[in-house]
């Protein structure tokens, strides 16, 4: 069985589209609270998860963590696909910025193919808050995968063991 | 009844296992099969064209290949497998198949060995009417008798330090190449109407590696990549407890987790070498998790057990929990019997516990004990319980002789009288 978030709702700031809005440690601005350094987060847990819940085609969704956690796994896939063809480190991190800042779709646009999955805004402003909130954590998991990607010093190569990941579709999807 | 003198040193019984992939024979008394070959036969039959301008004087009939022998002459031979899901499909062939097996692989005169066969699980009794037959007829043979597999894998299990007693009863799980099965036996006898099968197995896990492969090592040649998949397999695999911790270990040290596999390119004879990682234990995960490999099957085989056993009588589900023998090649690795056990266990310690909410704590059950069993002769198990078996002087007395063959014809062998495990 795929591995589930060990975040509670009651660990939510918030609940925005039925995602927890959870502390993370980061220094992108957004409506995320901030998180104590040392302590592990929603984003740490994903990229822990990731090889593993990558393989599986179906998830369950228990919980408003379990939300973020399935967007944020198809979220690193897509980075892993950036970071295969950007011929460097920095070039990987400046393709993940930019795909981090690029318009994207939230739960409630015809385009996001989780609908399923999540509750649509109920109005303008909470769409913009869930816009805001995934924004920033787009920006920060991207600078986490380019970390994981490179490592011992190595600049030009990705880690295959990372790379490798990025054809497999979990829950047979793609953002 | 006329029964077979006892058990002579210097004439001990045949042992012949025939699996659909691969026989097993040796004689009784010995720990390991002498032979093990594939179970095919190569055969000239409707290939006349291909003979008409070779020498006259040879005999179609005899100019046929078996095993190995069968398998390097494939261009020359027609290839037939004569056992096809563990039953006989083709009696002249088999017929052919086993004379090569007494007289070029074991080398022993039919007549003055008793012979102990497997069959499957469900076989039919014209079919042990049709072995008697041929073994009586054509071979001359002693004595026959006809084990079911599944019983003589429980029976290797004796072996194992964690077994106490000696009793029938058990749950068999039988990972081969091509499937797996789950058969409960309840004091000797198979209970049929509760085998469940897992169309994953061995050949499954081979696939499953090579496409990972196939993913991140571009250096493997795809002529050699299904052989190195089904080395590393052999190697390299095992059983982890949680796949994501797995992963965390392998990226904190490398170099502890991660092996080298060199191989030779099958046509340029150039060496190559690839990284073998997690595939070292996502290999058998497909038994625990066959989500990650197949979309058709999803079931696990923990859970697979759990119901196959909960099917069964239900005095007979604390043996049969008590006691999950594992057999074949593919339950070879590395700590699968402790996750085995660690997962039939949760399932069944849930349950109890569900029921016990459920009456509101007016029941109180004992807990059940769940033993997964495994042994050194876990790969060769059917036919090391044979061996076992056909070794003792209670095995002359169920075997069917060539008297009584005689005497009653081939209907005697339709049933063959469980071993007494208490004389043992």
């Amino acid at each position: 069985m795929a591995f589930h978030s060990q975040f509670k709702d009651e660990d939510a700031a918030t609940i925005a589209c039925g995602c927890a809005v959870l502390p993370i440690r980061t220094t992108c601005r957004g409506p995320a609270p901030s998180l104590t350094a040392g302590k592990e987060d929603i984003i740490d847990e994903v990229l822990f998860f990731f090889k593993a819940n990558v393989l599986f085609r179906n998830f369950e969704v228990r919980g408003s963590a379990d939300r973020l956690l399935v967007y944020l796994t198809l979220y690193v896939t897509e980075c892993l696909k950036r970071v295969e063809a950007a011929p460097s480190k920095a070039d990987a991190v400046r393709a993940l910025n930019n795909m981090a800042l690029e318009s994207f779709a939230i739960p409630g646009d015809a385009s996001f193919t989780l609908g399923p999955y999540f509750p649509t805004p109920e109005n303008r402003q909470e769409a913009d808050f869930v816009r805001s909130y995934f924004r920033q954590l787009r920006e920060e998991t991207g600078r986490r995968v380019v970390e994981k990607c490179y490592i011992d010093g190595e600049t030009r190569v990705p880690s295959k063991w990372w790379t490798s990941l990025s054809k497999r579709r979990f829950m047979n999807k793609a953002l | 009844m006329a029964e077979l003198d006892g058990y002579d040193p210097r004439r001990p019984a045949v042992v012949i296992d025939n699996g659909t992939g691969y026989t097993k024979m040796g004689y009784a008394g010995n720990c390991e099969p002498s032979f093990i070959v594939p179970t095919v036969i190569g055969t000239r039959d409707g290939n006349l064209a291909r003979n008409a301008g070779k020498a006259a004087g040879s005999i179609d009939d005899l100019d046929f290949v078996v095993g190995d022998d069968a398998l390097a002459g494939a261009n020359a031979y027609n290839i037939n497998y004569p056992v096809r899901h563990g039953m006989v499909e083709n009696w002249d062939n088999m017929e052919r198949f086993w004379q090569r097996s007494i007289f070029s692989y074991l080398r022993c005169d039919p007549a003055e060995h008793a012979f102990l066969l497997t069959e499957p699980p469900m076989n039919t009794p014209e079919n042990r009417e049709l072995t008697a037959e041929i073994m009586f007829e054509t071979f001359n043979v002693r004595g026959l008798y006809i084990a079911v597999q599944a019983v003589l894998a429980l029976a290797a299990s004796w072996t194992s330090a964690q077994v106490s007693g000696k009793t029938l009863t058990g749950t068999v799980v039988d990972a081969g190449d091509g499937v797996t099965h789950v058969i409960p036996v309840a004091e000797g006898y198979v209970i049929g109407s509760c085998i469940r099968s897992i169309p994953l197995a061995g050949r499954d896990i081979t696939d499953f590696i090579q496409q990972l492969l196939r993913e991140r090592e571009a250096s493997v040649p795809p002529e050699g990549a299904m052989d190195a998949a089904k080395r590393i397999k052999e190697k390299y695999c095992y059983v982890c407890p949680d796949i994501a911790r797995e992963f965390a270990k392998y990226e904190q040290e490398p170099s502890r987790w991660l092996r080298t596999y060199e191989g030779t390119h099958p046509r340029t004879q150039q060496l190559w070498r690839c990284d073998v990682g997690p595939e070292r234990f996502l290999g058998p995960e497909i038994f625990f998790n066959p989500e990650i490999f197949s979309s058709e099957f999803t079931t696990p085989l923990p859970t697979v057990i759990d119901s196959t056993v909960q099917q069964c009588p239900i005095d007979v589900r604390r043996g049969l929990y008590g006691a999950v023998v594992l057999s074949g090649g593919s339950t070879m690795f590395k700590d699968f019997g402790r996750r085995l056990q660690r997962d039939i266990k949760r399932r069944v310690d849930e349950r109890i516990r569900l029921s016990e909410a459920l009456s509101g704590g007016s029941l109180k059950a004992s807990t059940i004990d769940v033993n997964v069993i495994s042994h050194h002769m876990q790969r060769f198990a059917v036919w090391f319980g044979g061996s076992m078996l056909a070794s003792t002087p209670e095995f002359y007395k169920v075997c069917h002789s060539r008297a009584q063959y005689e005497e009653y014809g081939p209907a005697i062998c339709r049933h063959n009288a469980v071993f007494d495990a208490i004389t043992m």
